[in-house]
């Protein structure tokens, strides 16, 4: 039967690389899908490419690692649609509509002009973008070798060639249909495998029993994180989201502006819904694990474990979600990198990009090959790869994107100087962790924190003029 | 409003680095709830009217909700299986609230 499905799987993909190739004749269609997105195709594909191998994977080798302390990285969900819609979609969708600009860094120079302010954001598009590409190939490779007993490079291999097909010859024309399509397997996926697992367990209460009785520091919601540290989780995934461009990519695939209004409705429904596999899966997972009832060499392989112990067409539908959450955030990532590279660093330089879309496709090509080459030879946790790419995109882009979408005396110099230090500060934190303090400094929120000061000093500092649209 | 905003900015920024750095629960508190819910209010310049009205005062509802949670846990009030009850809950309650309250303000055509 797996092999059915993965043949089948294969040829939809490989149809609607055909489909894409011919559907996709401009920078419009392959960056934007046409703009041709209402609220739930764009919101289902919005969540489907936020949510990833670390919601299904990470996530509950996160909870079987840490208890209930890794729920803070999800509890800001029921926020987060609400929260980028108001704060980021709105002046996106404006400006985006009002210029036709097709990439998120273009966006940026909408608002600040071209040169820097493009450069810099597309620089930290491409360097989050791989490490969170690499974080998917991880995904696959931990899964595929716990499901099927082969080598994990091989199902890494095979399903990022299969996303790279649709997504090089069609980019989010071909992409945000099967993103959409994903995100919906992913929430049954998820609900149905939560259910089962926590069947399994014999309901909530006894997974909650069991780990009272044999891990009580599971339920402490501060363990092995600190209130700092949880709190730094909560707001870290929650304003990070108004600065993930795989989420503000999905503003400029939107057919007109009222198709906000339900953006939020569908993708925290969808989110929710795929969540319950964090909370489900980790729970009983965890339970069944310290019972002795399936052998797991790591907390990361938890989920895998226990999937192998369900119903055999369960497991199938639950690997297949996994797979799914997989591509769908390949499919964005890697669209985002080929903008990056092939549009908007050529004319931040001054350069016109060239015409057609061979370099676009190649730069897929490209970033499928980096994203395969980190991820298969990075000794990282999946976890902290994954915090990593999205803290990245944090540090750099949150600033500009937040205050300075918003507030009309925001500067270029302020955004320059904001897309400067918020990363320069993420990575100096990341390499050297500051030690002797009493709370716990989170890299990425306070890289963007330090943007944020430096984009109002620099603002304020000279005189509020608005920049002129290039 | 124009140095409203830039202000408040650099207020969560520096509450949030303070916070980081002394690990003092109030400053935490205050910084989650303020990054959670405040960037909520930069929509209220593209509402008028009863659509405004509406939005500042779901707003401050719904930071009611985080706020509740984080008094609990940060506490110690809440713990064990109670914690992660009042966690499931607000995934629950807030994720109806949120999403909901977007849609019922969204800007009207009159709206800038």
């Amino acid at each position: 039967m797996t092999g059915a499905l993965l043949g089948l799987a294969a040829a939809a993909c490989l149809l609607l690389a055909a489909w894409g190739w011919r559907a996709a004749r401009d920078d419009e269609g392959f960056f934007a899908a046409s703009r041709s997105a209402g609220a739930l195709l764009a919101g289902l594909g919005g969540t489907a490419a936020g949510l990833s191998a670390f919601v299904f994977v990470g996530g509950p080798g996160l909870m079987a690692s840490l208890g209930i302390a890794s729920l803070w990285i999800v509890l800001s969900a029921p926020l987060t649609g609400a929260l980028q819609c108001w704060a980021v979609g709105e002046p996106m969708v404006r400006l985006a509509r009002e210029s036709r600009c097709v990439t998120v860094p273009g966006v940026v120079a909408v608002r600040f002009g071209e040169g820097a302010p493009r450069a810099l954001s597309a620089l930290a598009i491409a360097a989050g973008g791989i490490a969170t590409l690499a974080v998917q190939v991880k995904g696959i490779a931990v899964l595929g070798n716990v499901l099927t007993g082969r080598p994990g490079w091989l199902a890494a291999g095979i399903l990022i060639l299969l996303t790279t097909a649709y997504t090089a010859a069609g980019g989010m024309r071909a992409g945000l249909p099967a993103e959409a399509a994903q995100g919906v397997l992913m929430a049954l996926a998820a609900l149905l495998t939560a259910g089962a697992a926590l069947e399994r367990v014999g309901g909530a209460r006894a997974a909650v029993d069991t780990l009272a009785a044999l891990r009580p520091e599971f339920l402490d919601p501060f363990n092995g994180v600190g209130m700092t540290g949880a709190v730094g989780w909560l707001l870290l995934f929650g304003l990070g989201t108004c600065a993930q461009p795989h989420y503000l990519q999905k503003f400029l695939l939107l057919r007109d502006r009222e198709s906000l209004r339900w953006m939020p409705v569908v993708m925290t429904g969808a989110l929710l819904a795929v969540l319950t596999v964090w909370l489900g899966v980790g729970l009983a997972g965890t339970a069944l694990w310290l019972r002795g009832e399936f052998p797991a060499a790591a907390p990361d392989q938890v989920a895998p474990a226990l999937l192998r112990t369900l119903p055999r067409g369960l497991a199938v539908l639950g690997a297949a979600a996994v797979g799914a959450a997989i591509m769908s955030t390949a499919t964005s990532l890697m669209n985002l990198v080929a903008a990056a590279l092939t549009r908007d660093l050529p004319r931040a330089l001054g350069r016109t990009p060239h015409r057609g879309l061979l370099a676009p496709r190649l730069a897929t090509l490209g970033a499928a090959g980096a994203a395969l080459a980190l991820g298969l030879g990075s000794d990282r946790p999946l976890a902290l790869l994954g915090v990593l790419g999205w803290g990245t995109f944090t540090a750099a882009l949150l600033p500009v994107v937040l205050v300075g979408l918003n507030w009309e005396g925001a500067t270029r110099a302020g955004a320059v100087g904001a897309l400067l230090v918020g990363p320069a500060v993420q990575l100096l934190l990341e390499l050297a962790p500051p030690v002797g303090v009493p709370g716990a400094v989170e890299p990425g929120l306070t890289g963007a924190a330090a943007g944020v000061l430096v984009l109002v000093a620099l603002s304020l500092g000279r005189p509020v003029r608005r920049e002129a649209a290039p | 409003m124009n140095r409203a905003l830039p202000l408040a900015a650099a207020g969560l920024a520096t509450l949030w680095i303070a916070a980081a750095l002394s690990g003092s629960r109030g400053l935490l508190a205050g910084a989650a709830l303020a990054g959670l819910v405040a960037p909520g209010f930069l929509a209220l310049r593209r509402r008028r009217g009863p659509r405004r009205r509406r939005l500042a005062a779901g707003l401050l509802t719904l930071g009611a909700l985080p706020g509740a949670l984080l008094g609990l846990l940060l506490a110690g009030i809440v713990t064990g299986g109670a914690a992660l009850g009042a966690m499931a809950a607000f995934l629950a309650v807030a994720g109806a609230a949120a999403p909901l309250l977007y849609a019922g303000t969204f800007p009207g055509r009159e709206d800038p």
